[in-house]
């Protein structure tokens, strides 16, 4: 590596929460700027959050933490930076192209988590909402240098779209046949720092939870593709002949306000952990928001994880950045098939993965995480086998690795800021086109 | 028959097979088209001129490549485009081969077109396996096929596309039919280890790898047949640069005629078994690239159905299964050590082997081709509402016949000779 890129400058943004506490998209943009750091020694690298939120300490000592108030201010900070990587650029970024390499972080599906989320309240005219996004998403591809996700699904998923937008042309193929030098992969890594406990946070402090209880934990939030209530109805179900099942779902105020306990499935939820009467008795809902240095009380006191979902597409394509936790706590997990992660929780196997909608086979795979040791010791071993394997200072390697080289791979230049013109341009009258529709 | 034409005839006999009260009709691209006797399926030859006489007399139309003939019959007619490939890559080494500048750049695009044509045409779409669907899921997210209806409808989107894999012979292997190369080849002795590379060798294959290794293994008792080099309807293609210079390095290595034969004519579909269930060991190898990511490789099932464990290369979605399942070795790519080792492996390690054999012959019942086509069976069965509208995807269906002809038209006014 030579002296230039050792000395580059990197800017990491986060569009969403970054503070004590936050969610999978602030997480990931803190640890991406830490691991950068520590894989590129000479890099001079900011990571950017939006102003209003309280001191956080920064990832590694020589990372600089910097408040944005407005996409103008955000782009001013940019163009003095060699790279920006972020998980979305607002058109405003159009006139760095070329100047600035904007690298994209494509770690959800973005269309298919906003089709599932089409159906909620704020949206007023469902078809002009989805093909605003698909607009803005395309128009993310057009403007990026360099391209990163989570899994080499989501890597198919992405190339299939640059195909469609005409990003794939034979330069890119041709000057590198594995594109791997525009689409790579960096997995929601685990962090190597040990799991440390910081005093009790469930057993004898929440009333109910006893020292002697199992506990099973929904550690992060409940989204819309989330299935809570077949989880509340399996251990509804048990306790009918045990009663040290505890299931708690960590935290319900989401910091980005993106689901929270008055959104659809959540709700839900907890109408039904009250119509079975087991809402404070065998399921917990914790209000608030665990900070992100909290957590760890709370994994070290987790029997077992729970999380499910439903075998859709939306699961297909999704990194379920929350099992990273587990992985880390070395706790089993008990997850729907049909995610990616899901595979390696049934294959290594680090749990038990469900069919989905499936009360009976969650009844079964709860009591085989609590009770089988020779199980849970197998899952265990294999937990920290996958935590060293996904630890940031591994999976950032190919993001570093485009930020040292400090050149693109993309298509030509001048016809993708044509194409990104045209692309902000549509998206801005669809967005305005779904503001002046009238509310549903 | 090259495996496209292999896929439509097995595709038209499971239909005819599990779908009650069908009428099948196979159209091939050949004049002297002709089905196997007793075959429960009409074949004709489909010409531009009477394509839309059969799209009219027809309920559903399958294809590989849907003309845009159709487009008057788009409201009336079911339409399932079978992309058993990622034609994206595939075609994007084919235009590295044939092509340069602007005109590399116009077939390209003409691709592109085409794929979206497809993509926008079909009410249902199959490919060959879950890497090509998830690339085209991308494909038609981009196009805003997958509206916010069609989520609605099928939140797997199963139903609006999904994979059918190639399937492998019907039949059993048949060991008692006369051998064709030990004893017959002049080249084959008794005691030989015999290698298959069963297929064309071309521009993506890398057949240099594979006689470097034999090279340092330098054993005569192990023989390496290169079958089938010809492609009926394309005949360069498998007799292009690639295997030239395979044939020049064997020449070179003082291989050709001694451990390395090529068979330069081409091989039926039915003879091909009998070469395949002769050899011992199955090989083929290539690069590691995108092509290779989202590549089915036909060729493997040929030697799964003939129990022959085989040797490829990393980066195919069947060398996972190889590697999963125990079906052969796989290799890095251009690691002739390796390979070598691997082919040294399978050729003396008869218990390996015959491990290997077993694992192959597991998975018989499921590559059955009414087991992989089940999808396909089901569309047209149940017929189900398609899950994109016809009438949400009509304007661009429209939109994107123009650009393909009018990419179609700079592609062949680009590259005239």
């Amino acid at each position: 590596m030579g002296h230039e890129a050792m000395s580059r400058s990197i800017l990491v943004i986060s569009r969403a929460a970054v503070g004590p506490r936050m969610a999978s998209p602030g997480i990931r943009a803190y640890q991406i700027a830490g691991a950068l750091a520590r894989a590129l020694p000479g890099a001079r690298v900011t990571l950017a959050r939006p102003a209003g939120q309280e001191a956080v300490a920064p990832p590694e000592p020589t990372v600089r933490i910097v408040d944005y108030r407005s996409n103008a201010e955000l782009v001013r900070l940019a163009a003095r930076h060699d790279v920006a990587i972020a998980r979305n650029f607002p058109p405003h970024f159009i006139p760095l192209m070329g100047r600035t390499l904007l690298a994209f972080d494509g770690y959800t599906p973005l269309l298919i988590e906003w089709l599932e989320m089409a159906e909620r309240d704020f949206v007023r005219c469902r078809r002009v909402w989805t093909a605003s996004n698909r607009w803005y998403v395309n128009l993310q591809l057009t403007m990026a240098d360099y391209i990163f996700c989570a899994d080499e699904r989501q890597r198919d998923h992405w190339i299939g779209m640059l195909v469609a937008l005409a990003l794939l042309p034979s330069e890119v193929y041709e000057r590198d046949p594995s594109v791997r030098s525009l689409v790579g992969v960096v997995p929601f890594g685990v962090p190597a720092k040990p799991l440390a406990p910081n005093g009790p946070a469930m057993r004898g402090v929440v009333p109910g939870i006893g020292a002697q209880d199992r506990i099973l934990l929904w550690h992060g939030t409940v989204t819309d593709w989330n299935d809570p209530v077949t989880a509340i109805e399996a251990v509804h179900r048990l306790g009918k002949r045990r009663s040290d099942l505890r299931l708690v779902f960590m935290g319900v105020d989401h910091p980005d306000y993106a689901f929270g306990p008055n959104a659809g499935k959540l709700r839900e939820a907890i109408a039904r952990a009250r119509e079975l009467g087991v809402e404070g008795r065998s399921v917990f809902f914790l209000p608030g928001w665990v900070p992100y240095d909290a957590i760890d009380s709370y994994l070290a006191e987790a029997d077992a994880g729970i999380c499910l979902g439903y075998e859709t597409v939306e699961s297909r394509f999704a990194f379920r950045t929350r099992y990273v936790d587990a992985f880390r706590a070395r706790v089993p997990l008990v997850c729907t098939r049909g995610d990616v992660l899901a595979e390696r929780v049934e294959r290594d196997p680090l749990g038990v993965a469900v069919p989905e909608r499936d009360v009976e086979a969650v009844m079964a795979a709860i009591e085989r995480v609590l009770d089988d040791a020779d199980f849970v010791a197998e899952c265990r071993r294999n937990l920290a086998a996958i935590a060293e394997e996904l630890s940031w200072d591994r999976v950032i390697a190919p993001l570093a690795e485009f930020c040292a080289r400090g050149r693109t791979n993309a298509a030509p230049l001048g016809k993708r800021r044509r194409d990104a013109v045209v692309r902000a341009g549509v998206y801005y009258l669809l967005k305005k086109l779904n503001r002046s529709a009238p509310p549903r | 028959m090259s495996a496209p034409g292999i896929r439509a005839s097995a595709q038209a006999q499971v239909l005819a097979e599990h779908v009650p009260g069908a009428q099948v009709t196979l159209a091939g691209q050949n004049a002297d088209a002709s089905g196997p006797p007793g075959a429960p399926y009409r074949v004709v030859a489909w010409t531009s001129k009477n394509i839309v006489r059969l799209v009219a007399d027809h309920d559903i139309i399958v294809s590989s490549g849907l003309p845009p003939q159709i487009a008057p019959f788009f409201f009336q007619k079911r339409f399932v485009a079978d992309l058993f490939s990622q034609y994206a890559m595939e075609w994007m080494e084919v235009g590295l081969q044939h092509y340069r500048g602007f005109g590399r750049r116009a077939w390209v695009e003409r691709t592109r077109a085409w794929l979206s044509m497809q993509l926008t045409a079909a009410d249902f779409v199959i490919c060959n396996n879950e890497r090509q669907r998830d690339s085209y899921l991308g494909t038609m997210l981009s196009l805003g096929i997958v509206s916010n209806r069609a989520f609605a409808a099928d939140r797997t989107l199963r139903r609006l596309i999904d994979a059918a894999p190639h399937g492998i012979r019907r039949e059993l292997p048949d060991w008692s039919a006369p051998r064709v190369l030990r004893g017959v080849h002049p080249g084959f002795r008794e005691e030989d280890t015999i290698l298959i590379w069963n297929g064309g060798i071309i521009q993506w294959y890398d057949p240099g790898t594979l006689l470097e290794a034999l090279r340092r293994l330098g054993r005569e008792d192990i023989k390496l047949l290169f079958l089938g080099a010809s492609y009926p309807g394309i005949g360069d293609l498998g007799k292009g640069p690639r295997f030239q210079d395979a044939k020049a390095i064997a020449a070179a290595n003082g291989q050709l005629n001694r451990t390395v034969f090529f068979e330069e004519g081409w091989v039926s579909h039915d003879d091909a078994a009998r070469y395949v269930m002769e050899a011992d060991i199955g090989v083929c190898t290539y690069w590691d690239n995108l092509e290779t990511r989202y590549a089915h490789r036909t060729r493997f099932l040929d030697l799964i159905w003939a129990e022959r464990p085989f040797i490829c290369t990393h980066g195919d979605i069947l060398a996972e299964e190889v590697e999963r399942r125990g079906w052969g070795i796989v290799v890095p790519q251009q690691d002739p050590e390796a390979l070598a080792r691997a082919i040294a492996k399978l050729a003396d390690d008869k218990a390996f082997w015959e491990h290997c054999r077993r694992n192959l012959a597991a998975a018989r019942a499921e590559l059955q081709w009414e087991v992989t086509q089940r999808p396909l069976i089901e569309f047209c069965r149940d017929g189900w509402e398609p899950v994109s509208p016809k009438a949400e995807r009509f304007p661009g269906l429209v939109q994107r016949i123009a650009a393909y002809l009018g990419r179609r038209a700079v592609y062949v006014w680009a590259t005239k000779p």
